[in-house]
């Protein structure tokens, strides 16, 4: 079944950081519980219980230092000596706590050996300083900045030069940590046999090397992009605190409009969207610019990239395979990896390697916009549905200039089907995967703080999500015929944008999806059949950002 | 050589005294950099507040190398010839603390002026329209726009400090500063006059624009072609402005330079700019070689009756005449004529006036609805439009004059609220 085999993939793709909308509605559920439980131990287990995320930053700090030592033990090694010491000594960081599978399969000790001996095999010829004058010639063509060294010193740069022995160390050192890191996403199977094991880790290093090693050194039926001296960088550089990696060209761009309507970026949002109003794109024009890469290493939300780098999180797009394949051309390759849909609603939650990109704004002055947004709630206790269309500044005066032109609202009202049509798209996509996007709420008598797709909103979601589109064109059309006079006067408001709030009660079937939450699914709907009939509705427009979900 | 004696100790007690005054003043130059509070420093766009300091660093840099080195001289001197020597050495390292002074109090100066609140806003917005008006040409001919920065100061009319410009102390201006009056802020075409200023030192137009000029006047003689020639600068920085802002450029400037008949006739020998009369006529050709008739003819008549010609001065008048059948041909030169400074290209291709005709700005007004003073989409993309637009209605509805201008402010200052949040 999808849902099943969604599951198991969920787990190759581990959180680069502690999920912050996570924590905060487990901290709700968690004082809630502390409040109403009469027993004093039980509310002294809550209270310990919920420092376990300081475990997290423990596991950062120690695999913070495992790097550091690796890039240093990596450095001394002479040509010939055996790494694998060094890699039992300090693998075990990077594999712990990600390869749960791993261990449980093999044990710990004997994967640690298992590695250690394999990686120690594959990074032997690469160590010394004559394996290190392999990217003497890099250096020299392109020089430190594509190894993030752009602001070394002078005698920085003459030493790194003199003896590339260092840069050759962290590149090793950024190799073997993703090739451990990717171990986490083997099937099991692969475990139990260690041909299968060998070839897989060996696979995983050549991708891993492919990546951190200038193309010039790589070879071409390996390499992942075309630019003869082009890697990707860890950074900060010159500290073990590595939070991301960076891509060392950037990758110049002609972005057709309809690529950039079809392509997604984080929050269900198209590029289009993103083009229009950060970059003041105008509709129906190809977009010409440059796109940099990122890459998250554990530790890393967007926010850190975005901090480190100088703009806002809000510029980071999910390099989805789709995205790459619209937009990097001959450089598709570097997109390969699949993002679970999980990590695809914030760059705020990120999974450790998942490769991001960032569109170049023009040169000259900026000016950020919120973007569209849009937002569900489907109350089963009140048998409500409720969406809210957040239309950005520069969408929303398109649209009033376009119902100014003609009484027609036809054109105008494509835009907004768009918005509508994404939610609809962006629910179902939920169900599919098991996990709801933030954007999308269900209130049902059991919280749900994970946000997970229970089975009984798999039974009619697929059809629920087909009347949420039906239902909400169809209002969207009607109020822009007659309440064109209203919108413009909304859009003229000094608020940025407007928030449209379509209210749907009396719901045909959500009566039927309550009882299911509580374990009664009626015939209909294990049929799949959504009970006929049309909701009351409520449309209200309002100027500005006024999406609240716990607000009337 | 004599020994040391008790005058020399003297000299050399003084001169210690003033070395150790001068280098100390150069050593606190930066408090003096700090005057300019961060706030104020805040309301520059981030790029151009770090290319400004940059500068600003490497002058005071320079200055306390050099007192240095004076203070290194001093130490060594041992007789009294080497103490005269140093002497003069402090006396030229006065002089050149006073220049770095005075070049950080101007731009410390500039800065300073957005201390208040509203002001940065405007000056803000004026920012963003400088630099678009500047950006756009320039890349669009695969030139780098300078970063530029605009203050605010009494007087009558605007001026710039181009990007390189040598300044006082002998160093490069590192930005362009726009100097525009408080009394013309929110009738700020001259900010685009500026700007031209700014385009054609970059890409070398007023030179070519000069000889063009020479070319096509000849026919009315070598001394009417060399006047209008060496007016090129001031007669570019109007096309450009007026490519930009229509009409609006035009009264705006009508309005500054009207007054006496003897100030609208006046005319030096070497003065870059035209005659007052000859300028503003020059202006009306230009509205109405692409714009047709309008309230230019109006304004055309105005100036006629206010100031005939008759009452020009004779010199004056000997020069007027001749070039007014002339403008025609200065309007098509300046606008229309393709340029290897543009790359092949006419000032037109890289602002298109048309854009900042009367209907063209009524209809941009139409279709944004009630929205176009009040959306932060309209006033970023549209910003140096809707200044024209402005500048239209004040001209042709002066009864709304108050309220027309009170409008300019209100989404200048949004304008510059919108930007400051991105910064």
């Amino acid at each position: 079944m999808e849902g099943e085999s969604y599951e198991q993939q969920e787990a190759e793709a581990h959180p680069a950081s502690l999920d912050a909308a996570r924590l905060e509605a487990e901290f709700d559920v968690q004082v809630a519980q502390l409040l109403l439980t009469p027993d004093e131990a039980e509310a002294e287990h809550y209270v310990e219980s919920y420092g376990e995320a300081s475990n997290h930053s423990q596991s950062l700090t120690q695999l913070d230092n495992a790097r550091a030592q690796l890039i240093k033990e990596l450095s001394r090694l002479q040509p010939g000596e055996s790494a694998q010491p060094v890699m039992e000594q300090l693998i075990p960081a990077f594999v712990w706590p990600a390869a749960k599978t791993a261990i449980t399969i093999m044990g710990r000790p004997k994967l640690v050996s298992f590695l250690g001996n394999l990686l120690g095999g594959l990074i032997k010829p690469l160590v010394g300083a004559d394996a290190s004058s392999l990217l003497s010639p890099a250096i020299a063509d392109a020089g430190l900045r594509i190894f993030g060294l752009e602001t070394a010193s002078a005698s920085e740069r003459e030493s790194l030069q003199a003896d590339p022995r260092a840069v050759m160390a962290e590149a090793l050192a950024a190799t073997v940590e993703e090739t451990v890191q990717e171990i986490s996403g083997f099937p099991p199977h692969v475990f139990e046999n260690e041909t299968l094991l060998t070839e897989a880790v060996q696979e995983a290093f050549e991708n891993a090397a492919a990546a951190y090693f200038p193309n010039s050194v790589i070879k071409p039926q390996l390499r992942e992009s075309h630019e003869r001296h082009a890697m990707w960088t860890r950074y900060p550089a010159r500290s073990p605190r590595k939070r991301y990696a960076k891509y060392s060209e950037p990758i110049p761009v002609e972005i057709q409009p309809g690529v950039a309507r079809d392509l997604r970026t984080f929050g269900g949002n198209s590029l289009a969207d993103h083009l229009r109003d950060q970059h003041g794109a105008p509709d129906g024009k190809p977009y010409t610019g440059k796109i940099t890469l990122y890459q998250a290493l554990p530790g890393t939300r967007g926010s850190t990239i975005a901090r480190a780098e100088g703009f806002p999180a809000s510029q980071l797009h999910p390099l989805t395979p789709q995205a790459a394949g619209a937009l990097l051309g001959r450089n598709a390759m570097m997109g390969r990896r699949r993002t679970p849909a999980r990590f695809l609603s914030s760059p705020q939650r990120l999974h450790v390697n998942q490769r991001l990109y960032r569109i170049e704004p023009p040169p000259g002055r900026v000016r950020h916009v919120r973007s569209v947004h849009s937002e569900v709630l489907i109350n089963l206790l009140r048998s409500e549905i409720r969406l809210w269309l957040y239309l950005s500044e520069p969408l929303c005066q398109a649209i009033s200039a376009e119902l100014g032109k003609s009484a027609s609202p036809s054109v105008p009202f494509r835009r907004l089907k768009r918005l509508v049509e994404r939610t609809s798209e962006a629910f179902q996509m939920a169900l599919a995967h098991g996990h709801l996007p933030p954007e999308i709420l269900v209130v049902s008598e059991t919280p749900n703080p994970d946000g997970r797709v229970h089975n009984w909103m798999r039974l009619a979601g697929r059809q629920l999500a087909a009347k949420l589109r039906e239902w909400s064109t169809a209002q969207i059309a009607q109020y822009l015929q007659n309440h064109a006079e209203e919108f413009r006067k909304l859009c003229a408001s000094p608020k940025d944008g407007v928030t449209l709030r379509i209210t749907m009660t009396r719901v045909p079937g959500l009566e039927a999806l309550r009882a299911a939450s509580r374990g009664k699914v009626t015939k209909d709907l294990a049929a799949g059949r959504w009970p006929a009939g049309t909701p009351e509705f409520q449309v209200v427009g309002r100027a500005g950002y006024a999406v609240n979900r716990m607000g009337n | 050589m004599p020994p040391v004696d008790r005058t020399t100790a003297g000299l050399r007690s003084q001169l210690l005294r003033q070395l150790n005054h001068w280098k100390g003043a150069a050593e606190r130059l930066d408090d003096f950099e700090a005057s300019a509070p961060p706030d104020a420093w805040g309301t520059l766009e981030r790029y151009v507040g770090v290319a400004l300091r940059a500068g600003l660093k490497t002058a005071r840099e320079q200055l306390n190398r050099e007192a240095e080195a004076v203070r290194a001289a001093f130490y060594a001197a041992r007789f009294r010839p080497d103490l005269e020597r140093v002497a003069e050495q402090v006396a030229t390292l006065r002089r050149r603390y006073l220049q770095t002074e005075l070049l950080v109090d101007f731009y410390v100066a500039a800065v300073r002026a957005r201390s208040n609140p509203e002001l940065a806003l405007q000056l803000r917005a004026c920012d963003v329209m400088a630099d678009r008006v500047i950006r756009g040409p320039l890349e669009a001919l695969g030139m780098k726009a300078p970063p530029v920065m605009t203050y605010f100061t009494t007087g009558v009319g605007a001026s710039i400090m181009r990007i390189g410009t040598r300044l006082w102390d002998g160093s490069l201006s590192p930005i362009a500063a726009i100097r525009l009056t408080y009394h013309n802020r929110f009738r700020n075409t001259s900010l685009f006059h500026e700007c031209g200023h700014q385009v054609a030192g970059i890409t070398g137009w007023n030179e070519e624009f000069a000889r063009l000029l020479r070319i096509q006047l000849a026919p009315a003689g070598s001394e009417v072609a060399d006047t209008a020639a060496g007016w090129a600068s001031e007669i570019a920085a109007d096309a450009y402005a007026f490519a930009w802002t229509g009409y609006a450029s035009v009264v705006a400037l009508s309005d500054v330079v009207a007054g006496q008949g003897a100030e609208v006739f006046r005319f030096l020998m070497g003065d870059p700019h035209p005659i007052s009369y000859l300028r503003v006529m020059l202006g009306v050709e230009m509205c109405r070689r692409f714009y047709g008739m309008g309230p230019w003819d109006d304004l055309a008549s105005a100036w006629q009756e206010l100031y005939p010609l008759s009452q020009a001065p004779p010199v004056a008048a000997s020069v007027i005449a001749p070039l007014l059948p002339l403008l025609p041909r200065i309007v098509d030169a300046s606008l229309r004529a393709r340029m290897q400074c543009f790359r092949g290209k006419t000032l037109i291709e890289l602002a298109d006036p048309q854009r900042a005709a009367p209907a063209a700005l009524r209809e941009m007004e139409r279709k944004a609805g009630g929205a176009i003073f009040t959306s932060t989409h309209w006033m970023w993309t549209e910003c140096v439009r809707l200044t024209a637009l402005t500048g239209l209605r004040y001209a042709t509805e002066p009864e709304k004059g108050p309220d027309i201008l009170k409008q300019q402010e209100q989404w200048m200052v949004r304008l510059g609220e919108a930007t400051q949040a991105a910064a």
